[in-house]
C-alpha cells in the first residue's frame, strides 16, 4: 500500500467519525438517553439524602515562650495529625457540643494539620454542623495549649525564678541606696577630721555611684526578664483569623452532573461496540 | 586476614557492579543496533537509564561520596544490582512488546492507513495542523519579546523567569510542550508511509519552539526531553512497518541520515544553552565548576536510589501504609509529584523537605524507588515489572495508532503517554488518581473505540467494494 495521497481531508476524517458515532448512537438513543438520565437521577437522588457536612479551615500560629516555639513545628504538626490528640480534640469539643457516633468519626477522619509558614499551621475539618466545626477546631487548639503547658510551665518557671532573683537583688540594692543616702551614714566621725571627712564623703560616693550601676543593670536585666514573658514573646497557640466554613456535601447537582457524564461515555462505548461492522 | 577479606569482599562488589552496569549498556547497545526503531521510541530511557546507572556505579564504587543535596556521604554499596535489575526487566518487556511476530501482525494490521481509507475532500489535515502551530508559536514569541526581559540576555533562570514573566501561553508551553513536540514528530513523520518525503514544515516549527526554550533559559534537560519526544513517532514507524513487504527501512534511514545538519545544530544550541548556563547565568568560578559538574553529573542522578537501597535493602527499612498515605492521601502539595515528596521527607530533615517544596525543588529520580518504598526487596520488584509492562504495551499500542495514522487516537492518547513516561522516569503515580487523568483517560478510551471501530467499517465497506468490483469485472471479461 505505497499509496501517494497527498492530502488527508479533515472534514472527511472528523466527518466520517462523527457520522459513524450518530449512526451508532441512534440505534441505541432510547436506552442511552434512559441510562443517563436514571444515573443521574439515582446519584441526585443519594447524594441529596446524605447528611449534610461542612468543612472548617482555619489559620493557627502556634505558641511561643520567650521568643522561640513551644516544639519543632514539624512535631507539632506530627502531634496535631495523631489520632490520640484527634480523640482528646472531639471529646473536648464534645463538652460543649452534642453529637452522635457518626459525627466524631466525621471529625476524627477529616481533621488535618498542615504547615502554613514557618510560624504558622492550616487547620481542616469536616463536622455536620458550622458550630460542631468551629468548637472542634477551638478544641483543638485548647488540647494543643493545655499540652504545651507543661513544657511553657517549665520555661516559664525558670524565667520566674529568675525574675525572683532579680527582683530580690533590686530590692536589696535599693535598699542600701537608701541607707546610703541616709545622712547618718557618714555622721560619725564628721566633725573630728575634715580630711576623714573628705574622704568617707568620696568613698561613699563612690558606693553610692557603683550600687546606682549595679540596680540599674538590674533594672535592666528585670526589664529584659519581663519583655520575655511578655506578650511579644510568650503567647500560647491562637487562631489567626476567623474559622472560614463552607457546605461540602451533599452536592447532587455536580455528582450527578458527574455520573451522567460516566455513563454517557459508557453507553456511547457500548453502542459503538455493539453495532456490526458490516454493512 | 581482616584486610584480605575485605579487599576481597570490595573486589567481588566491584565485580558484581561492573557486570550487572556492562550488561545494561550491552543490552541497550544490542537493542539499539537489532531494533533502532525501538531505540528512537525509547530514546529518552535509554539515555535516563544510563545516566542513571552510570551516577549509581559511580556513588558505589567511588563512595563515600559528598551529595551537597543531602548534605550527607553516599556510598560505597552494590546499589546498581538493583537498580540494574529494574532496567533489564523494562528492556527485556520492551523487546517481548515489540516482538518480531507481533510486529509482522501489526505491519499487516496497518496496511490500511487513515489516508488510504478517505475519499478527497477540502481541509487538508496536516495543513490545518501546521496553521494552528504556526498561529500559536508566533503569539509565544510575541507574548515572550513584550513581556519583559528576554532570559537569554538577562541572565535569568527559566524558572524565575517562568514564576515572574511567563505569560499564559509560555505557562501551557510548559504544560503541555512535550506532548506538542510529539505531535510535530507524528507529522513530520507519518507522510513517510505514504511514501513521500517527511514534512519539513513540522521540523522547522519544532526547530523554531527549541530556539524559544534557549531564549527562555532553559538548557539540557528541556532540549533532551522535547527532543525524545519528537522521535517517538520515527521509532513507531521503524517497529511498525519494518516487517511490511514494501517498507525499505534503508531508505528510510538514509532519509534520516541527510537530517543531520538540523540535528548537529540543535546539538550546538544545547552545548552553547549549557556552557551560557553555567559560566554566565549561575556565574560559576573555574574550581567550583568542577564539584559542580560531578553533582550534577554522577551524583544528583543515583542519590536518591542510593537512599532507597539503603533503606530498603540494607536496613529492612519500608512502610507500605505511611508510603501510601503520603503517595495518594496526603501528600505535602497534592498538585505535584508526591513520589519525590515522599523520598524527599524520608531522606531529608523533614523540616529542610518541607523548605525545599516551598520554592518548587524536586530531586531527580523516583523510578524505582517508589515500588521499593511500597513492596519492599521483594515485592518491589513484582511491582517494577508491572510497570515495565504497562510502559512497553502502552507503547506498542501507541505505534500501532501512528502506523495507522490514527490521528484522532494519537491525540488524545498523548496525555497519557506523558503520565507513562512520567511514572518511568520520576515514579509519579498520584497523577494517575487525580480528575484530570481520569477523564483524559476517559476520553482516550471513547476516541479510541470510534476510530478503531470507524476505520473497521469503512475497510469492510471498502472490501466490499473492491471484491464486487472483481465479480463484476470477472462476468463482464470473456
Amino acid at each position: 500500500m505505497n499509496d501517494q495521497s497527498a492530502s488527508i481531508s479533515t472534514v472527511s476524517y472528523v466527518g466520517g467519525m462523527f457520522a459513524y458515532l450518530v449512526r451508532s448512537v441512534r440505534s441505541r438513543l432510547k436506552i442511552t438517553v434512559l441510562a443517563v438520565l436514571v444515573a443521574a437521577l439515582i446519584v441526585f437522588a443519594a447524594d441529596w439524602m446524605r447528611p449534610v457536612v461542612y468543612a472548617a479551615q482555619a489559620v493557627m500560629r502556634v505558641g511561643r515562650v520567650d521568643g522561640a516555639d513551644v516544639a519543632p513545628m514539624s512535631s507539632i504538626v506530627f502531634q496535631m495529625n495523631s489520632v490520640s490528640f484527634k480523640r482528646r480534640a472531639v471529646g473536648g469539643a464534645d463538652e460543649s457540643v452534642d453529637s452522635g457516633d457518626k459525627g466524631h468519626k466525621l471529625i476524627l477522619d477529616s481533621f488535618v494539620v498542615r504547615p502554613a509558614t514557618s510560624d504558622m499551621l492550616t487547620l481542616f475539618v469536616g463536622a455536620a454542623s458550622e458550630h460542631t466545626a468551629t468548637e472542634a477546631i477551638q478544641a483543638a487548639v485548647r488540647v494543643l495549649n493545655a499540652d504545651q503547658e507543661k513544657i511553657r510551665a517549665i520555661a516559664l518557671s525558670e524565667l520566674d525564678t529568675q525574675i525572683t532573683l532579680v527582683d530580690s537583688n533590686i530590692a536589696s540594692l535599693t535598699r542600701i541606696r537608701e541607707s546610703l543616702a541616709s545622712p547618718g551614714s557618714i555622721a560619725s566621725s564628721a566633725e573630728s577630721d575634715p580630711a576623714s571627712l573628705m574622704l568617707r564623703r568620696v568613698w561613699l560616693l563612690d558606693l553610692i555611684a557603683r550600687n546606682e550601676e549595679k540596680l540599674a543593670a538590674a533594672t535592666s536585666e528585670r526589664r529584659a526578664l519581663a519583655e520575655r514573658i511578655g506578650p511579644s514573646k510568650t503567647y500560647p497557640a491562637t487562631l489567626v483569623d476567623d474559622v472560614a466554613i463552607r457546605q461540602i456535601s451533599p452536592n447532587p447537582f455536580r455528582h450527578a452532573i458527574f455520573a451522567a457524564g460516566i455513563v454517557l461515555l459508557l453507553m456511547l462505548v457500548y453502542a459503538m461496540v455493539r453495532k456490526p461492522i458490516s454493512i | 586476614m581482616g584486610a584480605l577479606l575485605w579487599d576481597s569482599e570490595a573486589l567481588l562488589a566491584l565485580l558484581l557492579n561492573v557486570i550487572v552496569t556492562l550488561f545494561v549498556f550491552a543490552l541497550i547497545a544490542r537493542i539499539s543496533l537489532s531494533q533502532p526503531g525501538l531505540a528512537l521510541l525509547a530514546f529518552f530511557f535509554l539515555i535516563y537509564f544510563s545516566w542513571r546507572l552510570v551516577s549509581v556505579f559511580y556513588i558505589d564504587v567511588f563512595g563515600p561520596v559528598v551529595s551537597e543535596q543531602l548534605e550527607r556521604s553516599i556510598g560505597p554499596g552494590l546499589a546498581a544490582v538493583p537498580l540494574g535489575a529494574c532496567q533489564v526487566a523494562v528492556l527485556l518487556m520492551l523487546v517481548v512488546s515489540f516482538h518480531p511476530l507481533r510486529l509482522k501482525a501489526l505491519a499487516v494490521a496497518s496496511d490500511f492507513r487513515t489516508s488510504s481509507l478517505l475519499a478527497a475532500g477540502r481541509l487538508d489535515l496536516f495543513n490545518l495542523v501546521f496553521w494552528v502551530v504556526v498561529v500559536f508559536e508566533v503569539a509565544l514569541w510575541i507574548e515572550m519579546l513584550t513581556r519583559g526581559p528576554v532570559p537569554l540576555f538577562s541572565k535569568l533562570e527559566r524558572l524565575d523567569y517562568s514564576k515572574q514573566y511567563g505569560g499564559f501561553l509560555h505557562g501551557r508551553l510548559m504544560d503541555w510542550g512535550p506532548m506538542l513536540a510529539f505531535q510535530l514528530g507524528l507529522f513530520f513523520a507519518t507522510p513517510v508511509l505514504r511514501g513521500m518525503r517527511f514534512d519539513c514544515r513540522f521540523g522547522a516549527l519544532f526547530g523554531s519552539l527549541m530556539v524559544y526554550l534557549l531564549f527562555v533559559g532553559h538548557r539540557f534537560s528541556s532540549f533532551f526531553l522535547y527532543f525524545s519526544f519528537f522521535i517517538m513517532p520515527l521509532g513507531s514507524i521503524v517497529l511498525g512497518r519494518s516487517k511490511a513487504a514494501g517498507f525499505d527501512s534503508s531508505a528510510f534511514f538514509r532519509t534520516l541520515r541527510a537530517l543531520w545538519l538540523p540535528v548537529v545544530g540543535l546539538g550546538v544550541l544545547v552545548l552553547g544553552a549549557l556552557i551560557y548556563s553555567y559560566a554566565v547565568v549561575r556565574g560559576a568560578e573555574s574550581e567550583l565548576l568542577q564539584t559542580k559538574l560531578t553533582q550534577r553529573l554522577l551524583v544528583q542522578q543515583g542519590e536518591m536510589w542510593w537512599m532507597t537501597y539503603e533503606r530498603v535493602f540494607l536496613h529492612g527499612d519500608w512502610n507500605t501504609a505511611l508510603a501510601l498515605f503520603k503517595l495518594f492521601v496526603d501528600p505535602f502539595n497534592p498538585n505535584r509529584n508526591s513520589t519525590m515528596q515522599l523520598l524527599m521527607e524520608l531522606g531529608l530533615p523533614v523540616e529542610r523537605a518541607h523548605t525545599l517544596f516551598d520554592l518548587g525543588v524536586a530531586y531527580t529520580g523516583g523510578w524505582p524507588e517508589i515500588f521499593f518504598e511500597l513492596g519492599g526487596p521483594v515485592d518491589g520488584f513484582v511491582l517494577v515489572v508491572l510497570s515495565a509492562v504497562m510502559f512497553s504495551e502502552f507503547l506498542f499500542l501507541l505505534t500501532r495508532c501512528v502506523v495507522q495514522e490514527r490521528y484522532a487516537t494519537c491525540f488524545f492518547l498523548t496525555p497519557i503517554l506523558y503520565a507513562v513516561e512520567v511514572n518511568l522516569a520520576s515514579g509519579m503515580l498520584n497523577s494517575f488518581v487525580q480528575l484530570t487523568f481520569m477523564t483524559k483517560l476517559g476520553v482516550a478510551i471513547f476516541v479510541y473505540v470510534l476510530e478503531g471501530r470507524w476505520r473497521a467499517r469503512v475497510i469492510a465497506s471498502t472490501s466490499l467494494q473492491t471484491d464486487r468490483a472483481t465479480v463484476l469485472k470477472r462476468e463482464v471479461t470473456p
